[in-house]
């Protein structure tokens, strides 16, 4: 008897030792998504963040908002939760393209799958997949524009976006790759607003005194191009100074019908953020071949074409 | 139970918990460590243009019947011989013709083929994923990042623009024989097989017939 005690006693032990082991415990609670995002103090992330709730709502997944509010450590913060509240999968706009690898992989060894969503994670493998605006190729359209009508010479300015984030840099390398083809074209300054609209209008202002002689200005978001519009504005030198942005946001937009902004290169948050969220539907269901990412076309606004893209008043 | 048998048990359930509790990778596979940084774009495109561009020539599709099939059944087309890249209405694709010079401008060679219609020849202004895209030579799920996948689109283009262009600028005069492969794009929502301009990849210019 003894004998039969301790054999059912280990068989007991063992049991559950093992089922410690196992991530993938049966839980038949609602499914629920959490939505990550870089931050909620800029419109365009704002609507990225609610259009993916919206949709894994509508999916049926119970959807919950985080705010990194552009600080790692409070992102990572995040994926501790979001892993110990046993979420189903991640929509994810991340706040350092090198810096948040590190939350994917944890999220995706607890079993929870990844969906970065406009900004990208340098990875192949730590994410489901990655849904990212085209910003490389919308900017090779946006330098053949401003080429053409910069007539190949003149004297410009470059305002970036975070540093941090591959955005930044793959506008940035897009124009320029077209544009340091013309020698004639030279760049004056080229400074980081981190995509804050105030923060380019006083850079743009402080740039001007020390340039006298500038021709254009590109701004890594229309945010930026907005901020250095009204420095242009305020310094009398909206008909001399053309300038570009990136982003396609509503006043932008109009911008460009009113003459205020050369040119600016539409990209569809809601999109991503839908299709994310119907991506990680998927992978719930059993989809896993998916591309390690999934670029979203961008469109090139201008006089020309900017009649099809006004926004609703 | 006697005591050896015990332990033996506990031994092996405490293996088993180990066991389960490891990640085992192969070393090659722990190794392959993801470096932002480390790509070299221009040794990268350079073993895609010479190894896997002279096969992608060879299998284009010839022009004419391709543009035929774009204005009569651009699904077909679309889908047979066209590539696009995530969500897009951009389609790419690569085609192989010949023509005679009709003139020669800044940017462009204006090219006669046997049917009639004309096409643009770059000769400049060469930018964004035409040749990339287009030839199918190069897998977004290689790459780490979109930085290290758009500048393979860059060096292709220089390559075009060191090896391609001055052969044409070299040669090229109305009246003209010119053979070519090369990339270009269409948007499915607007097609119109009278403006295509064509990047070449590959070219020869002889004399008329």
């Amino acid at each position: 008897m003894i004998k039969g005690k301790n054999i059912i006693l280990f068989l007991v032990v063992t049991f559950v030792l093992l089922a410690g082991c196992n991530e993938n415990n049966v839980d038949n609670s609602p499914k629920k998504m959490a939505v990550i995002i870089s931050t909620l103090n800029n419109p365009w992330f704002v609507v990225l963040a609610e259009s993916a709730a919206e949709k894994a709502r509508e999916l049926g997944y119970e959807a919950t908002i985080f705010d990194s509010q552009n600080n790692s450590a409070k992102e990572a913060e995040h994926f501790d939760n979001v892993i110990a509240m046993g979420y189903s999968a991640i929509l994810f706009n991340p706040t350092d393209a090198d810096g948040s690898v590190l939350n994917v992989k944890r999220a995706k060894e607890a079993g929870i799958p990844t969906f970065c969503m406009d900004r990208e994670i340098n990875s192949r493998d730590a994410a489901a997949t990655q849904l990212l605006s085209d910003n490389f190729s919308g900017c090779v359209k946006l330098g053949q524009y401003f080429v053409r009508q910069m007539n190949k010479k003149g004297n410009y300015v470059e305002i970036l976006g975070l540093v941090g984030d591959n955005n930044t840099w793959n506008r940035s390398n897009g124009f320029h790759s077209v544009v340091d083809e013309f020698t004639e074209l030279k760049m004056v300054a080229q400074q980081s607003a981190d995509f804050d609209r105030n923060k380019a209008m006083d850079m743009m202002e402080t740039i001007m005194q020390a340039n006298p002689d500038i021709d254009a200005v590109f701004c890594g978001n229309d945010a930026m191009a907005m901020g250095a519009y009204q420095a242009i504005l305020a310094a009398g030198k909206k008909d001399k100074i053309k300038v570009f942005g990136f982003d396609g946001a509503d006043d932008a937009v109009r911008g460009v019908a009113e003459g205020k902004i050369a040119a600016t290169v539409m990209q569809f948050p809601v999109l991503m953020a839908q299709t994310s969220a119907e991506l990680a539907d998927q992978y719930i269901r059993g989809k896993r071949d998916f591309s390690s990412k999934t670029p979203v076309e961008v469109i090139l606004i201008t006089p020309e074409n900017v009649d099809q893209f006004m926004p609703e008043k | 139970m006697k005591k050896p048998v015990k332990y033996g048990f506990a031994i092996i359930a405490a293996l088993i918990v180990i066991i389960l509790s490891l990640d085992i990778q192969k070393l090659d596979k722990h190794n392959a460590v993801e470096v932002p940084g480390d790509f070299s774009a221009a040794a990268y495109t350079r073993e895609v243009w010479n190894s896997r561009m002279p096969k992608t020539i060879e299998e284009a599709p010839e022009i004419i019947s391709l543009l035929k099939m774009l204005e009569k059944n651009p699904g077909k087309a679309f889908n047979d011989f066209g590539r696009k890249l995530g969500i897009s209405a951009t389609y790419y694709f690569l085609a192989s013709g010949e023509g005679i010079i009709q003139s020669v401008e800044e940017e462009n060679l204006i090219v006669l083929l046997k049917d009639y219609s004309k096409i643009k020849l770059a000769t400049g202004f060469i930018f964004g994923n035409t040749v990339r895209d287009g030839s199918g030579t190069v897998s977004i799920d290689d790459f780490v990042n979109m930085t290290d996948f758009n500048n393979v689109s860059v060096e292709l283009n220089k390559m075009v623009k060191e090896e391609i262009v001055p052969v044409i600028k070299e040669a090229a005069q109305p009246g003209k024989k010119v053979n070519f492969t090369g990339t270009f794009e269409i948007n499915e929502k607007n097609i119109d097989t009278g403006s295509i301009r064509i990047i070449p990849v590959s070219v020869k210019v002889s004399d008329g017939e």
